[in-house]
């Protein structure tokens, strides 16, 4: 789940969805079939831990941490998708979906050192390669959310 | 109340999301209001080769687990506006299509579009039963060759049997579409010849698609050929199959690239 529109205000639980915003958010935008990680540190993973890929997120793969940041060490192909309750950093080419701040966060950022992203999202917020500024294609982007747009600098 | 079609061949690789994007947007370009749906979930492809894949939010998945309106989830053509596509999901597997959800989606497509195609992931699990399952008519996509055959004629037999109108006994129009087809090397005999084709699979041909470059080309830079080269030999094919398909009666023919007269005259730049 990445957000609930047309919610009344009072509904907000910050152990919800948070409320979407923005031009063409849907009603309820719920892509995640991952369960929402291992809450748990039975495995020594303290829960605000980030989650680490060391390696490509593939066409297909979903990568979810409902606890905080994930980091991809690789690329994020097209297809592929990576959802954060944090931030998101990428060390190589965002090519795929984005969505950080999943739980609620609007502080949440994404971090790329490509960007050719397929879909970004923070906080419920959401944005396609087709709205996505052109002159950042390809660029190292840090993209982070100011009311209900999305203010994408390039990180030099 | 439209037409549902699916594109279907058993085999991978024989043009079935070519198929689909080129008729579509023939019979788009024709006036009639074309939904184009990828049942390929898990390895989605028609977005791409209709030059959408920046422009997905929702999709098919999303619509029958109930988290975005059909409307959300359709994206209109940028080239023509009577064509839609509703692509499917790239993170999920064919599990999570429902027999309900994707009977409620048909029958919601079918009332507002003159057509409905289905384009049929390979194989002939649960993804293909799926994509075949509410078709009025069907497009079985065929290579003039003898691995191809057997897997549409095993299709075929599918057609019969596992669809809802086969089962209301009201069996489904069935036409065979020739793809990557090459005259020169089937005279050779190094192809099976259309006839040998209808011979085995004993169905009517809807069209003949000679093997072009132009497709690879068309594709790479996501847009049917219908669209992105008319009078290319494989879009004119199409474009007289789209016609049958509405059930004009069109001379079969194998579109070749014409040799033109100045072709002739100028063959060397100075």
């Amino acid at each position: 789940m990445i957000a609930v529109e047309g919610a009344d205000q009072a509904w907000f639980d910050p152990a919800l969805a948070p409320i979407a915003r923005g031009k063409d958010s849907a009603k309820i935008i719920d892509f995640l079939e991952t369960d929402p990680g291992k809450p748990d540190s039975a495995d020594g993973v303290s829960p605000a831990a980030t989650r680490l890929v060391d390696g490509p997120v593939r066409s297909g793969q979903s990568i979810f941490n409902a606890n905080g940041d994930v980091t991809v060490i690789g690329s994020v192909a097209s297809g592929a998708e990576v959802a954060a309750a944090g931030s998101i950093h990428i060390y190589g080419t965002l090519r795929g979906r984005a969505i950080a701040g999943a739980m609620g966060d609007s502080t949440a950022r994404i971090f790329c050192s490509r960007f050719e992203a397929e879909l970004i999202s923070i906080d419920g917020c959401y944005q396609t390669a087709e709205q996505s500024p052109v002159d950042l294609i390809d660029k190292p982007v840090h993209i982070r959310l100011d009311g209900d747009t999305f203010e994408m600098n390039v990180s030099d | 109340m439209g037409t549902v079609l699916v594109v279907t061949s058993g085999k991978g690789g024989v043009g079935k999301t070519t198929s689909t994007a080129a008729l579509g947007a023939a019979l788009a370009k024709g006036g009639q209001k074309v939904a184009l749906v990828d049942f390929d979930v898990g390895l989605r492809n028609l977005d791409l080769i209709l030059g959408a894949e920046r422009r997905v939010v929702f999709d098919f998945i999303n619509v029958i687990q109930g988290q975005a309106q059909l409307t959300q989830a359709l994206i209109r053509d940028k080239r023509l506006e009577s064509l839609f596509l509703l692509p499917a999901s790239q993170t999920r597997d064919k599990d999570a299509l429902t027999e309900e959800g994707v009977a409620e989606v048909i029958s919601n497509l079918r009332e507002v579009f003159d057509w409905v195609i289905c384009d049929s992931p390979a194989g002939i699990e649960r993804g293909a039963m799926l994509a075949m399952r509410h078709a009025d008519v069907a497009v079985v996509v065929t290579n003039p060759e003898v691995s191809s055959v057997r897997d549409s004629d095993r299709i075929i037999g599918m057609l019969d049997s596992k669809t809802t109108r086969a089962e209301r006994g009201d069996p489904i129009k069935k036409h065979v579409l020739i793809t990557r087809f090459d005259a020169a090397r089937a005279a050779r005999g190094e192809m099976l010849s259309i006839e040998d084709v209808l011979d085995i699979l004993s169905l009517p041909l809807l069209g003949i698609v000679p093997e072009s470059q132009s497709v690879l080309q068309a594709s790479n830079v996501g847009s049917p050929i219908t669209l992105s080269e008319p009078n290319s030999p494989p879009a004119m094919a199409y474009a007289d199959a789209a016609r049958r398909l509405k059930g004009e009666k069109v001379p079969m023919t194998i579109p070749t690239a014409k040799k033109g007269f100045l072709g002739g005259l100028f063959r060397r730049a100075a």
